[in-house]
């Protein structure tokens, strides 16, 4: 429960910065710290069911605290959680660089779903908005920033408490295995 | 591994909460055309708390940006510089209205009705934090149902249209800037009154939409709010003209604009104590306010 509390804590904490950060910097040189860190969550949260609702929670949060429609961001959280599970389970994303082109490629992923669903809401269609454009610096920012926030979670969740830290084990069978 | 039971569960909660997040987002895409925008409880404490954590944020932020920019860029020149824009911007603001008059009407009665658009209550707000993720153009401000602000009111500076306060706690309110890709403004071009929409590009530029045949819009162009939207006052400047596209065999021609306002450094808004008649129709009645705008609004007689 600690672990779980913990995170939503800090993810309350990087919906501010991240206000914060972008009422400084350029908007669109901001990373997407929400979206980092449910990706962070889907590599490396035991339990699938609680690392779910924990992602729909700060999606939820993220969409307080934002322009987007009231679920939104919530939804495309379950489309990150369930993606950086998903591929965890098949390929290993253990150094900077697999970390790092995944991000990017769930970046381009979630940003092309959010604005699909904007435009299916205010009934327009994104594709000739030159807004696209804005996916290749967070792109860059998400893979750069996609390692620390790994290392944040994990931190998190080892500091308060064992039961739901760690690298979920990877399920390799060993059948006809006779020691 | 999970077994059957295990699975079971979680594709239960995953439809749960897919349905829930699509059940609230179409709810909500329908709310902000028929409730009053004041959050619940539970959701306005969130921003209740937000805001004075993101000012704490800011602060030391906000400290080394003024000691950078008073102490180190030239104080008095600075100072002296900030008066006379301040002046510049006051007579601009002045000559722009009288203009506006005398562009449509030429009566003196008409520069009376404007001059009285324009003695609507103003509040003072603080921008403490923008959007929580970077698709979206919104801002919180540290004002809220307290000070009297209610969803439906429009945001401006002292350089022109910043947006509409589409969300309110009770200290604080989220407001939907003008850039971002929900936004839509009826605008028209003060020196040829070409109407048109302005839009929202969700990056730093506004794309105004008009009929191509039979207009004329140049770069250098002043775009302005008509009034006629019947959301916002007229005569409050929206942007600039820096590109005419070419219309083709199109029937709506397209410019962009560059923002009167600069939102990297937008730090004070004011909150517009009153709601225009449609937003009034949206969000609910309040008392007095349709008279204000419509006097802004109304053809002269």
């Amino acid at each position: 429960m600690k672990p779980f509390v913990g995170i939503l804590v800090f993810g309350a904490l990087l919906a501010t910065v991240q206000g914060v950060l972008g009422n400084h910097l350029p908007q669109a040189f901001c990373p997407d710290l929400g979206m980092l860190l449910v990706l962070a969550l889907g590599l490396i949260w035991r339990s699938a069911a609680a690392g779910l609702l924990l992602a729909v929670l700060l999606g939820y949060l993220s969409d307080f605290l934002s322009g987007s429609l009231m679920g939104q961001l919530a939804l495309l959280r379950i489309l990150v959680f369930g993606a950086a599970r998903a591929v965890s389970r098949q390929l290993s994303l253990l150094g900077s660089l697999p970390l790092a082109l995944f991000s990017i490629v769930i970046t381009a992923v979630h940003g092309v779903a959010l604005l699909l669903l904007t435009g299916l809401f205010s009934l327009e269609v994104p594709f000739e908005t030159p807004e696209w454009m804005a996916l290749f610096p967070q792109m860059v920012l998400n893979a750069i920033f996609v390692t620390p926030m790994v290392a944040a979670v994990r931190f998190i969740a080892a500091k308060l408490g064992d039961d739901e830290s760690g690298r979920r084990a990877l399920p390799i069978t060993a059948k006809g295995f006779r020691p | 591994m999970l077994d059957f039971r295990g699975r079971l569960i979680l594709m239960v909660l995953l439809s749960a909460l897919v349905a829930a997040s699509v059940v609230t987002m179409a709810v909500d895409g329908t709310r902000s055309e028929v409730d009053d925008g004041d959050l619940p409880w539970f959701t306005g404490l969130i921003l209740d708390v937000a805001v004075p954590v993101q000012k704490v944020l800011s602060a030391p932020i906000d400290f080394a940006e003024e000691i950078w920019v008073n102490y180190v860029d030239l104080l008095h020149v600075r100072e002296e510089n900030a008066v006379l824009r301040a002046r510049v911007a006051a007579l601009d603001d002045e000559k722009l209205q009288l203009q506006e008059a005398l562009v449509e009407s030429g009566r003196l009665h008409h520069i009376a009705q404007l001059r009285e658009s324009f003695e609507i209550p103003m509040l003072p707000s603080a921008l403490v934090g923008v959007d929580a993720t970077p698709w979206f153009r919104s801002a919180l401000v540290d004002r809220g149902q307290v000070h009297g602000v209610r969803a439906g009111m429009p945001l401006i500076s002292e350089q022109g249209l910043v947006g509409l306060v589409r969300a309110t706690s009770s200290r604080a309110a989220r407001g939907m800037l003008l850039l971002d890709r929900q936004s839509a403004i009826d605008g028209s071009a003060q020196r040829s009154r070409t109407r048109g929409i302005v839009r929202g590009l969700g990056n730093d530029r506004l794309e105004f939409s008009f009929v191509a045949r039979g207009n004329d819009v140049a770069v250098g162009d002043l775009i302005m709010t008509s009034g006629l939207g019947g959301v916002y006052p007229k005569g409050l400047r929206i942007g600039t003209v820096r590109e005419v596209h070419e219309p083709g065999a199109d029937f709506m021609q397209t410019a962009l604009l560059e923002p009167a306002v600069d939102f990297g450094r937008l730090e004070q808004v004011f909150v517009m104590l009153r709601r225009g008649p449609t937003m009034e129709l949206l969000y609910g009645s309040q008392d007095g306010d349709l008279a204000s705008f419509d006097s802004a609004d109304e053809p002269s007689s």
